[in-house]
């Protein structure tokens, strides 16, 4: 009964995380960052370097939850997967700095490689989101704060509608044309 | 962005609802017989799926920003750093240990307090549903969604009275029905969670009438009910239902 309470809770994260919500993000975030931190601070890291490495870890987990590559198996999945994606973030980052720079890695440090969900994006589908990515930059501002309120905060098009002050119709309209312009960027780019 | 094809409005919405999780599972089902079969529309998720996770993924990085300044430490130097940060935390942490020891204490108390066995059996298997992203046509969505942010905060009867006002409207809707009663057992109302419950029984093709059936043998365990609990578990085995079955004896 406990089990099932806990895999349902993380069930629950899972679904939290698969639409953004943002309270749920948060605590994610604010709650597992001084393990990594401490973590790479310990290993010959900075504090801009736990943050950022912390970041991409996040990232990363969140895009394999989305996609379905990971999920969770017991009470503190999530929290621990992050823990791990962001140590072998880490690692990566020594043995690539090494061979420039030969920095000393501790003896104590393991390398744990099998955890082979780390990097699951592969490089073609990085490529292409990359540009999706510049193409969105490009986009004028309302487009884009349109776009990420339907999106990543998911509101419905009537919640739109009220936050830009115009009718639903027209909110829906603005957001299909806005997506055709970022549609028609992005294969420009490519 | 291997596609150059025009996308309709109506077929754009469609493919929102896929991206961001709004159908339901016989919708997604067939929505993905769909694509097997139309590389054409497949094509044109894959390149949606990349434009939308893009987008999210400038959402969320701006959004990690923010949630990192939210932690509010120094980002300057490192291990002697360290040291007040941890200072920083103890009280809480003290807060923290005392409201697990408290709530520890609730449980020992609440479990030492219930004699009947049937509570007991209860208790022990019942789980609330983890609750949908949503399945309601589009005109309810926002308020159904709205209740079942409170249903998964367990704040039952707020969720009760928002589902009850839509349940007016549409007295036979298996979502609403089936998350009223289980709401009703969650507050230990079994009687009127069976009422609701019981409805689902004309909807045999609902995605929720195997899960109404567990429940509705909750509610008569926990009404007491046990040989009527057990015929209906004994009527509709699955594997769940066998184990609580088998919890009953």
């Amino acid at each position: 009964m406990k089990e099932i309470k806990h895999i349902s809770e993380q069930l629950e994260l899972v679904r939290a995380i698969r639409s953004n919500n943002e309270t749920v993000l948060r605590r994610l975030y604010t709650e597992n960052f001084d393990k990594t931190k401490i973590y790479i601070l310990k290993n010959n890291g900075s504090m801009p370097e736990a943050k950022d490495i912390y970041q991409e870890a996040f990232i990363a987990v969140w895009r394999n939850i989305k996609n379905g590559k990971f999920r969770p198996e017991n009470n503190t999945a999530v929290q621990g997967y992050l823990y791990r994606v962001a140590k072998n973030k880490w690692l990566d980052h020594l043995r690539s700095a090494r061979f420039k720079k030969t920095a000393s890695i501790s003896p104590g440090m393991e390398f744990n490689d099998t955890d082979g969900l780390v990097d699951t994006i592969d490089r073609e589908t990085e490529k292409k989101e990359q540009l999706a990515m510049n193409a969105f930059k490009q986009l004028g501002q309302e487009c884009k704060s349109l776009l990420k309120s339907f999106y990543f905060e998911r509101k419905s098009m009537s919640e739109i509608a009220m936050d830009f002050g115009i009718a639903e119709a027209s909110a829906r309209n603005k957001k299909y044309r806005c997506l055709e312009k970022l549609r028609s960027i992005a294969k420009a780019e490519n | 962005m291997e596609n150059t094809d025009n996308i309709t409005p109506e077929l754009l919405e469609t493919i929102d609802r896929y991206i961001t999780d709004e159908m339901n599972e016989s919708e997604r089902t067939a929505f993905e017989t769909r694509m097997a079969s139309d590389k054409k529309l497949a094509a044109l998720v894959k390149e949606m799926q990349q434009l939308v996770s893009a987008v999210e993924t400038v959402a969320l990085r701006e959004q990690l920003e923010e949630f990192h300044n939210s932690i509010a430490q120094p980002t300057d130097d490192k291990v002697k750093k360290l040291h007040p940060v941890s200072h920083y935390k103890r009280p809480m942490r003290w807060i923290y240990s005392a409201a697990a020891v408290l709530l520890v204490l609730m449980g020992i108390f609440y479990f030492t307090n219930m004699d009947s066995p049937s509570e007991r059996i209860f208790a022990r298997n019942f789980v609330p549903d983890p609750g949908l992203p949503t399945t309601m046509s589009t005109t309810s969505d926002y308020d159904f969604f709205d209740a079942m942010v409170n249903y998964k905060r367990e704040e039952y009867t707020l969720a009760i009275d928002k589902w009850e006002k839509l349940l007016a409207e549409k007295p036979q809707n298996d979502s609403l029905n089936y998350f009223l009663g289980v709401s009703y057992l969650a507050i230990d109302d079994a009687e009127t969670a069976q009422k609701y419950l019981d409805k689902l029984q004309a909807h045999s093709e609902s995605i929720f009438s195997e899960d109404a059936v567990y429940y509705r043998a909750l509610a008569l365990i926990k009404k007491d009910e046990l040989a009527q609990a057990a015929q209906l578990l004994r009527d509709n085995p699955s594997k769940r239902n066998s184990k609580l079955l088998s919890d009953l004896k």
